[in-house]
């Protein structure tokens, strides 16, 4: 089934760098725009701690719109140790939002897992800051966090 | 390339308001062509260190882009502490995932370990991606299982055209770009760039729950409203487990509908410690009937009743990319 949409209803909302088209049929608004913020960071970052340290932040625009966002992140990750374990938090605004603990396999090797999440979010309207953080925990030896990408779209007011 | 499209062919997709698709009565993706291939249980091993392709992906001629490329995986070796190394890249190109080792502790043929991962890359023409592994150290023999690989078009990279504040989009700036099977709607102006995309939803249960049955138990059910519509779905999922023993496994299915499998892994965790949180991620494109659709993460103890198994931190999310059959 498909239903002409009135172009009278195509709308633009945001402003500055975060600009997006919008249906709007008076009851409901359609965000239509892709992709809107992306960071990486391909080196491997060592930490012999269990203090964090971030391995990778994005702040978004002050002019982000509220609405929904989908959020993709991935990284890999590796200890040296099977008694020690490697914790990867991947958080909004400083909220842990998403949480690892894994030993190394095998033990005392140095490999290097690739995993990440899809994760929706409310946000409102402002900057909003996602990142990636990592300890060792557990033991001695050192936790690693090696190449990490983090997507950020506005899909839904 | 450029190409005006006609604004009459512009319509909505689905039952009520709340479907958001725009296309032209043919099968374009709302946000770009969704370019995906995958090899469900098949099997592809070696035993060698040289490498071999696990599955590639061949486009046709890409408008010079931003482009979003996934890979996911499962895998296993036939040595304790095995490694396979797996490197994702442009044929005749750059990496886009240097090679990584990955390794799992059991042997056994039902074993299956995760590996998955996202980057932005700028493509343009004809391009072909290809996951390839090799089995590191010679010892054993190494094996994938489900490779997927997807590219969907991410950002224009043509100079945006100045945006006049307030002022709404014109029609005739909303354009056709690309040829043949890879065409994009997309705004050509005011700023360039622009893909408008379809219905996303989320079922999330970040909560405890734990078995010691061999017989699977749900953690969390997301089923889609009755006003779903029909489509082409990226589908994104994962959880984090434990499990009281080092030793037997764990399994854990998502299944649609409460018949078919669309994820299924068995793990023996490194470690007996339930304050472990191993993560488990994959994504799947598939095609979805209109309606309610029922996603379940179901999990189970292979052995039964000698361990508990954990489960939190789940999710399943879905982002429409095409029409049905696409």
């Amino acid at each position: 089934m498909s239903l002409v949409l009135p172009l009278k209803n195509l709308r633009r909302d945001g402003a500055g760098a975060y600009q997006f088209p919008v249906w709007d049929d008076g009851a409901s608004e359609w965000v239509a725009n892709g992709w809107v913020e992306y960071a990486e960071d391909l080196g491997v970052d060592t930490n012999t701690t269990t203090s964090y340290v971030t391995k990778i932040t994005k702040t978004t625009s002050a002019s982000a719109p509220a609405g929904v966002y989908l959020v993709t992140y991935s990284h890999s990750w590796s200890s040296n140790l099977a008694a020690s374990s490697t914790d990867v938090q991947f958080r909004v605004d400083s909220t842990e939002e998403y949480f690892i603990r894994q030993h190394t396999v095998p033990s005392g090797a140095t490999n290097q897992p690739r995993v990440g999440a899809t994760l929706e979010f409310t946000l409102t309207s402002g900057a909003h800051t996602f990142d990636i953080r990592f300890r060792r925990n557990l033991g001695t030896g050192w936790a690693q966090v090696g190449s990490s990408t983090i997507f950020i779209k506005w899909v839904r007011r | 390339m450029t190409a005006r499209f006609p604004v009459k062919h512009l319509a909505q997709g689905g039952a009520t308001l709340d479907k958001k698709l725009l296309h032209n009565g043919s099968l374009w993706a709302p946000h770009g062509e969704i370019l995906y291939v995958e090899t469900e249980g098949g099997i592809t091993n070696t035993s060698s260190v040289t490498p071999v392709t696990a599955r590639s992906l061949s486009t046709g001629v890409l408008p010079a882009g931003e482009y979003c490329v996934g890979w996911c995986f499962s895998y296993r070796h036939s040595v304790i502490n095995g490694n396979l190394e797996v490197r994702v890249f442009v044929s005749g190109g750059a990496d886009i995932m240097a090679s990584q080792d990955f390794s799992c502790k059991d042997t056994s043929v039902e074993q299956r370990w995760p590996g998955m991962g996202w980057r932005r890359v700028t493509l343009s023409g004809s391009t072909t991606i290809i996951m390839e592994f090799l089995n590191d150290g010679g010892v054993g023999t190494a094996y994938m299982y489900n490779r997927r690989l997807v590219v969907m078009r991410a950002e224009d990279v043509s100079a945006p055209v100045s945006v006049v504040a307030g002022r709404l989009p014109r029609l005739k700036n909303l354009g056709q770009s690309g040829a043949l099977d890879n065409q994009y709607l997309q705004w050509v102006a005011s700023p360039a760039g622009w893909f408008p995309h379809g219905f996303t939803g989320e079922g999330r249960d970040f909560s405890r729950s734990t078995t010691t049955s061999i017989t699977f138990q749900q953690h969390f059910r997301y089923s889609t409203p009755a006003s779903f519509p029909a489509g082409a779905y990226m589908i994104h999922m994962g959880f984090t487990w434990d499990r009281a023993s080092a030793s037997g496994d764990a399994e854990f299915r998502v299944q649609l509908n409460d018949t078919t499998d669309i994820e299924l892994r068995r793990i023996e965790a490194p470690s007996s410690d339930t304050a472990m949180r191993y993560t488990n991620p994959s994504f799947r494109l598939m095609s979805l009937v209109a309606g309610v659709n029922n996603f379940d993460l179901d999990f189970r103890d292979l052995n039964n009743f000698t361990a508990t198994v954990g489960v939190q931190s789940a999710y399943i999310s879905l982002e429409r990319v095409g029409d049905p059959g696409v």
